[in-house]
């Protein structure tokens, strides 16, 4: 076993303080525990890839969201290559959405099973959208992950809103 | 459940728990991934270039033979096209792997597109740039060969084949890559700077 170095360090300070980020986000992307692991791992990855480019440790936050979510638009791409995510039969629905079980147990709460298949049924840029708003991000932040201006972020976020009101009556009943 | 409650919602919900590793594992892990992830790219970057040296040395044997001049002039092109095949490999791999992993996510969608898009470019066109010169220069090289007809016309058959099913076989990913590529332009499309807001959107605050 190799001693631990500086960048060793950085980089475990780093995914301890925002380990369940980047966890929520991967259950917010991936529908199965096999491609949960798969995407934290490949997110840890990139963001040992990326910690060089780090130099304010006061935007660590929104770093780590804008890596993370970068790994899932790849992450999707290859498996939607692969024809993993999305079933061609259920390709009607919203681009990008996945089809989770509604029986595979993750949280004990039924309502926040609820919100996690409302979540995965939106597409990408409203699953982040959503995640970062719940995650309590400014509209400043929220932009800067996105690349959006923050006067677009409350707009899309209610549209995103509207939907996820949809989707959780309907995941619900 | 308005924006509050969803929010306390998701504040509450039990941490989740990642497969158990000490930070060190951790740590050992990561450098572990790199070395794959580097070795995995070198490998694959030398696998096509030297599939393209093997085939233009062995080009190289050919001209340095007594040969017509048909066959030293599908010789060269056999060896020019394999300089081509290789440039234009390392050429597009090299411009992806400068893209940073922390671009916002709307770069992020720009840039896989752009992805796509070359993938789509290079295999649409893979007759011209990669099967149809080096089939021509073999097909050339083997005409210039003295030998009997049959064996001629068999050879030319196989090249044929072969250049089929290059074309067949890559027109399946085009298929795939064009619905990836319309999936990932909707969602790109779907950011407000793209679209045109209509009067139904205001901002948070309403019930959800």
């Amino acid at each position: 076993m190799n001693p631990q170095t500086n960048s060793d360090r950085g980089f475990l300070k780093l995914i301890e303080t925002n380990r369940q980020r980047i966890l929520k986000v991967c259950h917010v992307y991936a529908a199965t525990p096999h491609d949960r692991d798969d995407l934290y791992q490949e997110i840890l990855l990139q963001i040992w890839r990326g910690l060089p480019n780090l130099r304010e440790q006061s935007y660590a936050g929104t770093w780590v969201y804008r890596v993370a979510l970068n790994t899932v638009i790849s992450f999707l791409r290859r498996n939607k290559s692969h024809g993993q995510i999305v079933p061609a039969a259920n390709s009607q629905l919203i681009e990008w959405s996945d089809q989770r079980q509604p029986a595979e147990p993750r949280r004990d709460d039924p309502r926040i099973e609820s919100l996690y298949q409302a979540i995965a049924r939106l597409n990408v840029y409203e699953r982040a959208l959503l995640t970062l708003y719940l995650e309590d991000l400014s509209y400043e932040q929220i932009a800067e992950v996105m690349g959006i201006s923050a006067n677009h972020v409350g707009v899309m976020l209610h549209r995103a809103k509207a939907k996820l009101s949809g989707m959780m009556q309907e995941v619900t009943t | 459940m308005n924006d509050h409650e969803l929010k306390q919602l998701w504040r509450e919900q039990p941490p989740f728990s990642p497969a158990h590793a000490t930070d060190q594992e951790l740590a050992d892990r990561m450098k572990k991934m790199m070395r794959r992830f580097d070795r995995t790219i070198l490998w694959r970057d030398a696998r096509e270039i030297g599939a393209c040296v093997i085939v233009a040395l062995l080009a190289g044997l050919g001209l340095l033979r007594q040969a017509s001049m048909m066959t030293r002039i599908g010789n060269i092109i056999v060896i020019l096209s394999c300089l081509v095949i290789a440039l234009t490999l390392t050429v597009v791999r090299r411009g992806r792997r400068g893209l940073s992993p922390d671009r916002s996510l709307r770069d992020s969608l720009q840039a896989e597109i752009a992805k796509v898009s070359g993938q789509l470019r290079l295999l649409q066109t893979v007759v011209w740039w990669y099967a149809a010169p080096l089939l021509a220069g073999a097909a050339l090289a083997e005409l210039g060969h003295q030998g009997g007809i049959i064996g001629k016309i068999v050879v030319m058959l196989i090249l044929v084949a072969a250049g089929w099913f290059v074309h067949w076989f890559n027109q399946h990913g085009v298929n795939g890559l064009l619905r990836l590529k319309a999936e990932l332009e909707r969602t790109l499309n779907s950011v407000p700077e793209f679209a045109i807001p209509t009067q139904d959107d205001k901002p948070e605050g309403e019930a959800v």
